[in-house]
């Protein structure tokens, strides 16, 4: 028993050297296409996962040769047309023109592969209040009001705001959902600390797959075997701008 | 007892009587089989459990010396003279000398292990907690991960797994009362006062059936009584660059009682406000224990605890606003009554209350976070001696009420306020000493679980049925096979925001389970061997199974409906299973001037979920503990404590992306870096290796006593990979490691009086 113990600590050493190795590395194409209505170009982004351990130029990323077809419910087609100035981006033309509350089959042909979504567009979606252009004031903040829409998944809306113009503020106010129409508690002095400044607010309905893709963000961290990563989905959204006063 | 020697006095008149107690000079316990002779004579005498002694002689002595000896401690010799008056009162405070074998404390290991039916639990006792390198002060929830089976997730935490279950299914029992989340500062600390606990054992395995609330182990904490018979106040006052505290008790001979109160604080908010700077979080915790005897048979313990985190960010510009506001904490009252007889016999009726409140608030209205936990705890419990058997039965009753709120800004909002649950459990235990060699014990406890919610239109009303059955074969006075089996529910698991959110912190909410969603069911198989390789060396080796039939765990967020408080509630949870296999092996020498523990426990899980087999995030395969305490002379003792373990399994991360946010619904969107993550935990973290010491010097001031322990933790200061990430602004991007608890000296004051 006593020599049993002593071998213990080279047990020990024996198996803890044993350590699993890294993983290797996971090919897969990575997909952003979203159909929103009212746009007047649709845009896909394809592009790839890439090695950790390369070295790469992130301006030279995406995957070009693509083929994206949507089909609606008509069967007609449109065929995305690939970008000659960034690597990766695909656009729509003008005869194709996303319509509220319709399915459409979105197919992408990579490199020999398929990839197939069916997407459900939601239906109309109206800010009702404020209005554009009313000047709000945090002391007393208006409801925000929008109708119910048709085809937005789980009745749950993301509501962002941001200062009009700049993109970069979106990053500081961190969009919210709501199963409500209304919105009770607004304007929270942390978040509107730039007074006398016009503030964009938009109301997004979702279909399924932009609704479990945006509700946390996080869902395309994960490598999931066999399938394409990012987004094909659809949104339907209104916005409105105010101003924002003490 | 003081009448009783009065009384005394009276019937032998013609004698004189010396009495007194007599208890240990450095903690004011008092100390039991003390052994009293008259020097030159064999008369003589041995206290009592309370530390009382009585001693009748003739009264033509007048004069004459005693000697006061105990194993573990220095002689004591007191004149003895009396003159007119026939009784005499002699107190006498006996110091440690560790030159001396502490026989006593084999003495009571031994006792327990020949009178239980299964392996002896790991315990540590309030010197161990006293003597051992301190995480900025002395931690019991720090030093229980030396002990064999119990892993960790990292330094930044002192949850710890048991035998692979996850750290919310160990059940932790302060007088009897569960506590729940008994962490502070964020998990970094627990929530015990070193100097409020008397003793800590951890049950891994052969676990009475009475505990069938948490389906790994159950750690049984009990706070710490005084010199029961000990005149005036004793305590400890400590000091660390953490807290200050102040631990006092003793004795009320008017109401036959003793007590100990305990209070701790963070005192840096206040240090650094005194520079002009804030330091917006503190916590304070509380102990309470007194014990009355009633008469001689009947006795009366009341404890209490409570404890407090605040952690409160306000906007620099505008202090009115908080940005983030976080309590959460701990309340505990217990009341125990016990009768006891000359046969042996014990009556224990208890009742107790305790509460878990959580509180976070972020950026003034943004998120809200408000929930509430009520345990109301009633039972009692007859145990009946009988030749060869020991038989136990008891009713116990928890009845608790939730109420979690959850709002974000916006009116998004869910809660579950009028959620209640209450689990009222019958069960009979048996103990039956088969011959000399063998012990049996069984138990079987039936438990009604009942769960109501209106708002969610959920009833439910279940029984369920938990057995255990443990066996001792002695092979002889020194060593035997254990073998122990049993079932184990658990009603209520982690939940809530902060893991929605994937952040691992052990402040976690708890759910009360209902509707769909079955208590989690797991099954122990525990085959051991156990003695002493020496009168003073024990050692236990025991390997197990636990097969998890029914796991549950919160969901990533986008799988939960959250539609309305009740689709929530019922898309919040999913179904798994596991199980954990391993082996923990401790060589344990509690007596000498070197002591200490080594341990080493192999460990293997594997949990499924959906269609994911993964290893926990507490999987550990092998863990070396190595303990070391050293009595250097009288005035010195220096700790040291070493670990070698298997690195924890994490996600790696098997590729990387451009991920085009889009800002804007209308095209604006900028693309960043992020990786892709492959199957859960599926490669582990470099070894980790950890090496604290201390040492401590003891000062004397007549009975009373300084010690100043100075601590490192870490100190090869070994980088213990926490986790990593990538750093994007080389390219290609450089994967960095996030280390562990670096090198940490510390220093504490403790005043004992």
């Amino acid at each position: 028993m006593k020599k049993f113990i002593f071998l213990f600590p080279f047990f020990i050493l024996f198996f803890v050297s044993c350590s699993t190795s890294e993983a290797p590395f996971e090919h897969r194409y990575v997909i952003n296409l979203v159909l929103k209505p009212d746009m007047k170009f649709q845009r896909a982004f394809v592009d790839s996962t890439y090695r950790l351990d390369s070295s790469l130029d992130s301006d030279l990323t995406g995957v070009s040769g693509a083929e994206i077809f949507i089909v609606d419910e008509h069967s007609d087609t449109f065929r995305y047309s690939e970008s000659d100035t960034l690597m990766g981006l695909y656009y729509s033309n003008d005869s194709f023109c996303v319509e509220r509350g319709m399915e459409y089959l979105v197919n992408v042909f990579i490199e020999g592969e398929i990839i197939s979504r069916e997407v459900q567009v939601p239906g109309l979606l109206t800010i009702f209040s404020p209005g554009l252009l009313d000047t709000v004031y945090l002391s007393a903040p208006p409801l925000l009001i929008w109708n119910t829409c048709e085809h937005c998944f789980d009745n749950t809306y993301l509501i962002a705001s941001y200062i009009t113009g700049e993109a970069d503020s979106a990053d500081k106010y961190a969009p919210m959902l709501t199963t409500d129409t209304t919105l009770g508690i607004f304007f929270n002095r942390l978040l509107y600390k730039e007074k006398d400044t016009m503030y964009t607010i938009s109301v997004e309905a979702m279909d399924s797959n932009a609704y479990h893709f945006g509700k946390m963000w996080y869902e395309y961290d994960e490598l999931k075997e066999g399938e394409v990563i990012g987004l094909i989905g659809a949104i339907a959204f209104d916005t409105v701008a105010v101003w924002v006063r003490e | 007892m003081m009448l009783c020697s009065f009384c005394l006095i009276i019937l032998v008149s013609q004698y004189n009587v010396l009495a007194g107690n007599v208890y240990d000079a450095s903690t004011k316990e008092p100390l039991p089989m003390v052994n009293i002779v008259i020097v030159g004579t064999e008369f003589g005498t041995v206290t009592d459990r309370h530390g009382y002694y009585s001693l009748i002689v003739g009264d033509t002595l007048k004069q004459f010396q005693v000697r006061y000896s105990m194993m573990g401690y220095g002689y004591v010799i007191k004149e003895i003279k009396f003159s007119e008056q026939d009784y005499l009162s002699i107190d006498v405070a006996m110091k440690m000398e560790p030159l001396k074998v502490q026989g006593i404390l084999v003495s009571a290991k031994k006792k327990k292990f020949k009178s239980t039916a299964f392996m002896t639990p790991p315990s540590l006792s309030d010197k161990d907690l006293m003597m051992l390198p301190s995480f900025v002060e002395g931690d019991l929830m720090r030093t229980i991960e030396t002990l064999p089976g119990v892993t960790k997730s990292s330094d930044f935490s002192t949850s710890v797994s048991v035998r692979g279950g996850s750290p919310d299914q160990n059940r932790v029992l302060i007088d009897d009362v569960p506590l729940l989340n008994p962490f502070h500062l964020f998990g970094l600390v627990s929530a015990f006062n070193s100097n409020a606990i008397k003793s800590a054992e951890l049950y891994s395995s052969g676990i009475p059936v009475r505990h069938d609330a948490s389906l790994s182990s159950v750690l049984d904490i009990k706070t710490k009584g005084v010199g029961r018979d000990i005149e005036g106040l004793s305590g400890v006052a400590s000091l660390s660059i953490l807290s200050g505290g102040l631990t006092m008790g003793g004795k009320i001979s008017s109401l036959n009682s003793n007590f100990l109160l305990s209070v701790r604080r963070t005192y840096a908010d206040k240090l650094l406000a005194l520079f002009g700077y804030d330091l917006p979080y503190y916590f304070y915790d509380g102990y309470l224990h007194w014990e009355t005897d009633i008469n001689d048979n009947w006795s009366l313990v009341l404890s209490g605890y409570t404890g407090e985190d605040f952690l409160d960010i306000r906007d620099e510009d505008d202090e009115s606003i908080r940005l983030i506001a976080f309590d959460w904490g701990n309340k505990v009252l217990a009341l125990n009554l016990f009768h006891s007889n000359t046969d042996g016999d014990l009556f224990h009726i208890f009742g107790g209350y305790s509460n878990h409140d959580f509180f976070l608030r972020a950026m003034d209205t943004v998120f809200l976070t408000d929930g509430d936990i009520h345990v109301g705890t009633v039972g009692a419990e007859y145990t009946k001696n009988f030749k060869r058997n020991e038989i136990t039965v008891g009713v116990e009753e928890y009845y608790r009420p939730f109420e979690y709120n959850v709002n974000f800004q916006m009116g998004f909002k869910y809660s579950y306020e009028d959620i209640w649950s209450n689990r009222i459990s019958m069960y009979i235990e048996d103990k039956f000493d088969l011959s000399d060699y063998l012990i049996l014990s069984g138990g079987i406890a039936f438990t009604h679980y009942y769960s109501e919610s209106e708002e969610f239109e959920q009833e439910n009303s279940d029984f369920f049925r938990a057995y255990r059955l443990s066996a001792k074969y002695f092979f002889d006075d020194l060593r035997a096979i254990t073998f122990s089996f049993g079932n184990f529910h658990q009603y209520i698991v982690p939940g809530g925001t902060l893991i929605n959110m994937g952040i691992d912190l052990p402040i976690y909410y708890w759910i009360p389970l209902g509707g769909e969603y079955d208590p989690e069911e797991a099954h122990h198989f525990n085959l051991g061997l156990e003695g002493w390789l020496k009168e003073d060396l024990y050692f236990s080796l025991e390997g197990y199974y636990r097969k998890y039939n029914r796991l549950l765990s919160m969901k990533d967020m986008e799988e939960i409906q959250i539609t309305t408080e009740k689709t929530y509630y019922e898309t919040m949870l999913e179904e798994g299973s596991g199980k954990a296999y391993g082996f923990d092996f401790l060589l344990k020498k509690e007596i000498g001037n070197l002591r200490g523990w080594l341990s080493y426990s192999f460990l293997r899980t594997d949990v499924v979920f959906g269609d994911e087999a993964y290893p926990t995030d507490w999987d550990r395969n092998h863990n070396l503990h190595a303990t070391l305490l050293a009595l250097l002379g009288k005035k010195y003792e220096a700790g040291v404590q070493f670990a070698f373990c298997t690195g924890n399994p994490y996600t790696t991360d098997l590729a990387r992306c451009r991920y085009r946010k889009e800002l804007m619904p209308y095209g604006e969107d900028e693309a960043t870096w992020i990786e892709l993550q492959g199957d859960k935990n599926q490669v582990r973290y470099p070894s980790y290796v950890r090496l604290d010491a201390s040492l401590s010097r003891s000062f004397y001031f007549g009975n009373n006593e300084l010690d100043v322990k100075l601590s490192v933790y870490n100190v090869l200061d070994s980088k213990n990979v926490f986790m990593y990430y990538y750093d994007y602004d080389e390219e290609p991007p450089i994967k960095e490691p996030f280390y562990m608890l670096p090198r940490i000296p510390s220093i504490e004051f403790i005043y004992k009086f």
